[in-house]
C-alpha cells in the first residue's frame, strides 16, 4: 500500500466494472471464470498484450501470491503456483479473486489509474479513511467486485 | 507478452476444448509451472508429449504437423550428434556454437543459402 493512484468514486467503479464485462465478451450477469480468462486474453482486443506464468512458490516473495509486470512488450502476470492450483482444482475463491485482481490490473492501467509513489501518501496513510478512493492496489479489488458480484452465480 | 508458437498452439487447442492450464498439466501428468515454463519458450517440449497430445485432443494429420512445425519454432536448444561426424564436420560445428552468438543477419542468410544448395 505504499503508492496511491488518481482519485475516482463509487459511481465510477461501478462504470469500469461494467465496461469490463464488455470488453471481455461477458454479459452483465454471467459469471467470470478467472483461470479460463487467463488462456482468452489475447484474444481480447484490449488484452492482447496481455500474457501469464504459472511460476514455483518459491519463485515469488511469501506475501505475493501474484503479480502484474508491465514491460515493452505488455504485460506478464505471474501466478504463484499454489494460488492458481487452489483457483483450479478447489475453485478457492481467494484464489481466483487474485487471479482476476491481477487481471484487472492491466485494465486500471489502460483506464489510466497507474502507480503514484508519494512521499506525502507513505506519511499520511495512517489516517486511512481518507485514502480509501486513492490507494493503488484497491483499484482492481472494487473493479474485481463490481465485475464478480454483477452474477447470482459467480461462487467462493 | 508473446508466447512461442507451441504455447500459442496449446492456447488454442486449450480454449476450443474448454479446459485450462491445469488440464494440460493433469493431461501430461506434470507440474503446472513446467507446462507454463515450456510454453512461454523457458524450456524445451518433451518429445513424450507429443503422442499424449495427439491423443487426448484428437489431431488429425494436418493439425499434427502444425503442432510438430510449432514444437520445431519454439525449440530453446538443439543437440548435434557428433558420434559418426568427420574431423570437418566436428570443426564446423564447434566453430558454429563459438560464433552463433554474435552471427549477423547476412551472415546467417548467406550460412543458410549454402547449406540449402548443399541439400540440392
Amino acid at each position: 500500500m505504499d503508492y496511491e493512484t488518481k482519485a475516482t468514486n463509487r459511481q465510477a467503479l461501478r462504470l469500469y466494472a461494467r465496461l469490463f464485462r464488455v470488453l471481455c465478451g461477458f454479459s452483465q450477469s454471467e459469471p467470470i471464470d478467472p483461470v479460463m480468462l487467463l488462456d482468452r486474453l489475447p484474444d481480447l482486443p484490449c488484452f492482447r498484450d496481455v500474457g501469464y506464468v504459472i511460476l514455483d512458490d518459491k519463485e515469488l516473495p511469501a506475501n505475493v501470491p501474484a503479480q502484474c509486470i508491465k514491460n515493452d512488450d505488455g504485460y506478464l502476470i505471474q501466478i504463484k503456483d499454489s494460488v492458481f492450483s487452489g483457483a483450479y482444482k478447489n475453485k478457492t475463491g481467494g484464489y481466483r479473486m487474485h487471479i482476476m485482481h491481477e487481471i484487472v490490473h492491466v485494465f486500471a492501467d489502460k483506464l489510466g489509474f497507474e502507480p503514484i509513489d508519494s512521499s506525502q501518501f507513505k506519511k499520511d496513510i495512517r489516517n486511512i479513511r481518507s485514502y480509501l478512493h486513492r490507494i493503488f492496489p484497491h483499484m482492481p479489488i472494487w473493479i474485481c467486485g463490481g465485475s464478480l458480484k454483477a452474477s447470482p452465480k459467480t461462487a467462493g | 507478452m508473446t508466447y512461442t508458437k507451441y504455447g500459442e498452439f496449446m492456447r488454442i487447442l486449450r480454449i476450443k476444448s474448454h479446459e485450462v492450464m491445469g488440464d494440460t498439466a493433469e493431461m501430461l501428468k506434470v507440474k503446472i509451472p513446467f507446462v507454463s515454463a515450456v510454453e512461454n519458450g523457458k524450456r524445451n517440449v518433451p518429445e513424450k508429449w507429443i503422442p499424449v497430445i495427439v491423443d487426448h485432443y484428437k489431431l488429425d494429420s494436418e493439425k499434427k504437423a502444425e503442432l510438430l512445425d510449432a514444437i520445431e519454432a519454439s525449440k530453446t536448444q538443439m543437440k548435434i550428434n557428433l558420434t559418426s561426424a568427420s574431423d570437418t564436420q566436428r570443426r564446423l560445428a564447434i566453430q558454429f556454437q563459438r560464433s552463433f552468438d554474435n552471427l549477423g543477419k547476412e551472415t546467417a542468410e548467406a550460412i543458410i543459402k549454402l547449406l540449402n544448395k548443399e541439400d540440392d
